[in-house]
C-alpha cells in the first residue's frame, strides 16, 4: 500500500461526482496523513511487521463479481442479504414478505458519523474504508418490529492478489424492535497473498430494542489480511448481545467500540477466536459508559496453536456521571503449543465512584491432570484433549440462545 | 490378576517407591494402609498409568481371562479399557463437560473396545439412572460439570458412580473413605460389596479401620517409605488402629 500508487488509484475511482465524493476526499487525506500502521503505535506493537509489510503490495480495489449462487447455507428460515465484494446483490438475496414490510435496505447517501470520543477518527483503516468503499448500505428496521427469522448479511469475496475490499453497512434497529443479525464474512476463493478485507459496520440500537448479533469471519487457511471496525450505540434500555467469532486466517483484527449513550442499556460482548500456524489475531474492545445504570459484560476466549499470536486489548471507560454501572471484562486463552504467544491487556478507566467494574485475563494450557482423568476412564489422549478444548469453546457457543444459529456456528467450530 | 514386582518409581528424580511387591488374585480384596507420604497414591497412579511417574525398575503384570499383559506398556486409556479403574484421592474438576456426557463417552469408548455396541441417549439414560440410584446420588449431578463445585464427599461418591458404570476388573480405591460421613461411607461400601465378585479384585487404600467394618479384606498391607513392610489379615488393621504405624516400623 504505497501511498503514491494508492493516491492515483483513489483519483481514478473517485471521479464520478458521487454524492460521497467530498467526504471521501477528506477521509483519504486523513488516511494519507496517518499512513499505514506502525509497530511503534501501542495497539500495533505486538503485530508482525512482515504481515503489515505485505499490505504494501495492495494497490487497487476489487471489482464487482457476479457468479452463480453457492449452495444454501442455512437449513432454517433466514432473511439473507448477499454482498459480493461489498456490493449488495439483490438477486442473490432471499427476503421474506414479512421482512420487506419491516426492513428497508438502501444505498446510503451520506456516511454515518462517529461519536466525538471514537478512536476510529484516528484509525487509518477506518479512513481507508471511507475512502474506498464501493457503496455504503443502510438497513433500517422499523420501530416495534419483531423478526423471528434472523437477518443474515452474507459477505462473499473473490480476489486477485494485491486487491482490497471495504464493505460498509449501517444498521439501525428501531425503538422496541427485536432482531437477530448474523454478519458472515467468508472467503472461499483461491488463497492468495496480500489482499485486504477491511469492514466497517455501524449498529444503532434504539430505545428498548433487543438485538442479538453474531459476526463470523471465516477465512480459514487464507492469506487475506482482515481488519474490521464495529461501532454500536445503545440508547435508553436497549439490550445488545454481540458475539464475534474468528475461525482463522493469516491476520485478523477486529476493533469494537460500544457506546452506552443513555441510561439502563445492557450489553453482552463475547469473542471467540482461533489461530494456528503463524496466524495472528487482534481483538480490541472499547466500551464507553457515558450514562449510568447500564451494564456491560465482555468475555473473549482464544484458542492458539503453532506459533500463533493473539492480542486482546480491552478498555472500559466509565464517565464521571455514569453512576451505578455494572461492567466486567474477561479474556481467557487456551494455548496448545509452547510457541504460541498471548498478549492480553484488559483495562479500566473509571471516573464515577459508585460503579462495579471487574477485569481479568487468564492463559492456560490443556491440563495434564484433566487429560489423565479422562484417559483413566478409557478415553484416548487425542479425544481427551479435544473434549477439554471443546468445553473451553462451548462457553461461548452455548451462550447463543437461538438453537438454529447456535448449531450453524457449532458445525463451523467443530470442523476446525 | 495383578503382580507388582520390585517396583521402583521416581518423580522428578526423587525415588518414591523403593522396591514394592504386591500380588492380587481375582476375587480378593486388599487393603493398603500407611502413613502420609509413604507412596500409596503413587502406587495407585502408577498402576493406572499416570505419565508423571517414572518407573525406573520392576514389573507390573496384569492378567485377565488368561491373557497376560505388561501394564507398563499400555497408555492410561488402554489400561482402563482392560478393566483397570482408579478412584482418585483427589478427583479432578473438568469445567464445561457435564457428568452425563463424560460418563457416556467413557462408557462407550470401553464398549467399543470390548466389541459391544455403543449406547444411545435413551438406553444410556436408563442405564445411568439405575447406577445413580445405587450410589444414592441426586440425579441433578449428571447435568453438572464433572466435579465442579462438588463437595469432597460428592466427588468421592461420583468416583463410585463411575466405578459402577465401568464395572472394572481391578479397582484401586485411593482413600475413597476420607471425608465421607457415616451414611456416605455405608453407601460407598455397599457399592463396593455389590460390585465385588470372584472375577474382579479391589485394592483399597485407607487410613481408617472404619471402612473395614463394612468391607472385609483378605489381606492388609502396611506401606511405609515406598515398600510393603508388613502383610496380615483384617486383624492387622485393628492392631494398627490401636498401636499406630510406629508399632509396625519397630517390629
Ligand atoms: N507429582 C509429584 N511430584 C512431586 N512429588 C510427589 C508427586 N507425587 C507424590 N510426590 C511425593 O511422593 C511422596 C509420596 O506421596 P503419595 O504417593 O501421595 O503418598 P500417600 O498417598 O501415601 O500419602 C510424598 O513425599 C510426595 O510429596
Ligand atoms: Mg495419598
Amino acid at each position: 500500500m504505497n501511498i503514491a500508487n494508492l493516491t492515483n488509484h483513489f483519483k481514478q475511482v473517485n471521479q464520478n461526482n458521487h454524492l460521497l465524493q467530498a467526504e471521501r476526499e477528506q477521509s483519504f487525506e486523513r488516511f494519507a496523513e496517518l499512513g499505514l500502521p506502525q509497530r511503534s503505535l501501542e495497539d500495533w506493537r505486538y503485530s508482525d511487521l512482515k504481515k503489515i509489510k505485505n499490505l504494501e503490495l495492495i494497490n487497487e480495489t476489487v471489482a464487482e463479481f457476479k457468479v452463480a449462487n453457492a449452495d444454501k447455507e442455512f437449513s432454517f428460515p433466514v432473511n439473507q442479504l448477499v454482498f459480493k465484494n461489498g456490493m449488495y446483490d439483490q438477486e442473490a438475496s432471499t427476503l421474506s414478505d414479512g421482512f420487506k414490510d419491516k426492513v428497508s435496505v438502501t444505498e446510503a447517501q451520506v456516511f454515518s458519523s462517529l461519536g466525538s470520543e471514537s478512536e476510529f477518527a484516528s484509525n487509518s483503516f477506518y479512513h481507508l474504508n471511507q475512502s474506498f468503499n464501493s457503496q455504503p448500505y443502510k438497513i433500517e428496521v422499523a420501530d416495534g418490529a419483531f423478526l423471528k427469522a434472523p437477518i443474515v448479511l452474507t459477505y462473499k469475496y473473490e480476489f486477485s492478489a494485491g486487491s482490497m475490499c471495504h464493505p460498509q453497512v449501517n444498521i439501525n434497529v428501531g425503538k422496541n424492535s427485536q432482531v437477530k443479525i448474523i454478519e458472515h464474512h467468508e472467503f472461499n476463493g483461491v488463497h492468495k497473498d496480500s489482499s485486504l478485507i477491511n469492514t466497517f459496520t455501524q449498529l444503532n440500537c434504539a430505545q428498548n430494542s433487543l438485538v442479538k448479533m453474531l459476526r463470523v469471519s471465516e477465512f480459514t487457511n487464507s492469506q487475506v489480511f482482515q481488519t474490521g471496525q464495529f461501532v454500536a450505540d445503545l440508547w435508553k434500555e436497549a439490550h445488545l448481545d454481540f458475539t464475534s467469532v474468528n475461525l482463522g486466517g493469516a491476520f485478523n483484527r477486529l476493533e469494537c467500540e460500544m457506546n452506552h449513550r443513555e441510561e439502563r442499556a445492557e450489553l453482552h460482548v463475547k469473542g471467540l477466536y482461533f489461530a494456528k500456524g503463524d496466524e495472528q489475531v487482534n481483538m480490541l474492545a472499547r466500551i464507553f459508559h457515558a450514562k449510568g445504570m447500564g451494564e456491560s459484560h465482555q468475555l473473549y476466549k482464544g484458542v492458539l496453536s503453532g506459533k500463533a499470536k493473539s492480542v486482546f486489548d480491552g478498555m472500559i471507560h466509565i464517565a464521571k456521571d455514569a453512576q451505578k454501572v455494572d461492567s466486567s471484562q474477561m479474556n481467557k486463552n487456551l494455548i496448545l503449543s509452547d510457541e504460541a504467544e498471548v498478549y492480553t491487556k484488559p483495562q479500566l478507566n473509571i471516573n464515577a465512584d459508585d460503579v462495579k467494574a471487574a477485569h481479568g485475563a487468564t492463559v492456560s494450557q490443556l491440563s495434564d491432570e484433566e487429560i489423565f482423568y479422562l484417559m483413566s476412564r478409557g478415553i484416548a489422549k487425542d479425544k481427551a484433549k479435544s473434549i477439554i478444548q471443546k468445553a473451553f469453546v462451548d462457553e461461548i457457543v452455548l451462550s447463543i440462545g437461538d438453537l438454529n444459529i447456535r448449531n450453524w456456528l457449532k458445525q463451523k467450530v467443530d470442523q476446525l | 490378576m495383578l503382580q507388582v514386582k520390585d517396583l521402583h518409581v521416581s518423580v522428578d528424580g526423587v525415588e518414591i517407591l523403593k522396591g514394592l511387591s504386591l500380588d492380587v488374585k481375582a476375587g480378593e480384596i486388599h487393603a493398603i494402609m500407611g502413613p502420609n507420604g509413604s507412596g500409596k497414591s503413587t502406587l495407585s497412579k502408577v498402576i493406572a498409568g499416570h505419565p508423571s511417574y517414572e518407573v525406573t525398575s520392576g514389573e507390573v503384570n496384569y492378567d485377565i481371562d488368561f491373557e497376560a499383559k505388561n501394564l507398563l506398556d499400555l497408555e492410561a486409556d488402554e489400561r482402563a479399557k482392560e478393566g483397570v479403574f482408579l478412584a482418585f484421592q483427589y478427583p479432578t474438576n473438568i469445567p464445561g463437560i457435564t457428568n452425563y456426557d463424560f460418563l457416556k463417552t467413557s462408557f462407550n469408548s470401553i464398549c467399543t473396545h470390548q466389541g459391544a455396541p455403543e449406547l444411545g441417549d435413551e438406553d444410556f439414560t436408563k442405564f445411568i439412572n439405575e447406577k445413580v440410584k445405587l450410589v444414592e446420588m441426586d440425579p441433578r449431578f449428571l447435568d453438572r460439570p464433572v466435579n465442579e463445585g462438588f463437595s469432597g464427599g460428592e466427588k468421592k461418591r461420583n468416583e463410585i458412580l463411575q466405578m459402577a458404570v465401568l464395572k472394572p476388573r481391578l479397582a484401586l480405591l485411593d482413600e475413597t473413605d476420607s471425608g465421607l460421613d457415616i451414611d456416605a461411607l455405608k453407601i460407598v461400601s455397599q457399592g463396593i460389596n455389590s460390585l465385588h465378585n470372584k472375577n474382579n479384585a479391589f485394592v483399597i487404600v485407607t487410613h481408617y479401620q472404619r471402612l473395614l467394618d463394612h468391607i472385609v479384606p483378605d489381606f492388609v498391607h502396611v506401606l511405609a517409605d515406598g515398600k510393603i513392610v508388613k502383610t496380615g489379615d483384617k486383624d492387622l488393621a485393628l492392631r494398627l488402629e490401636k498401636e499406630g504405624y510406629d508399632w509396625v516400623t519397630k517390629h
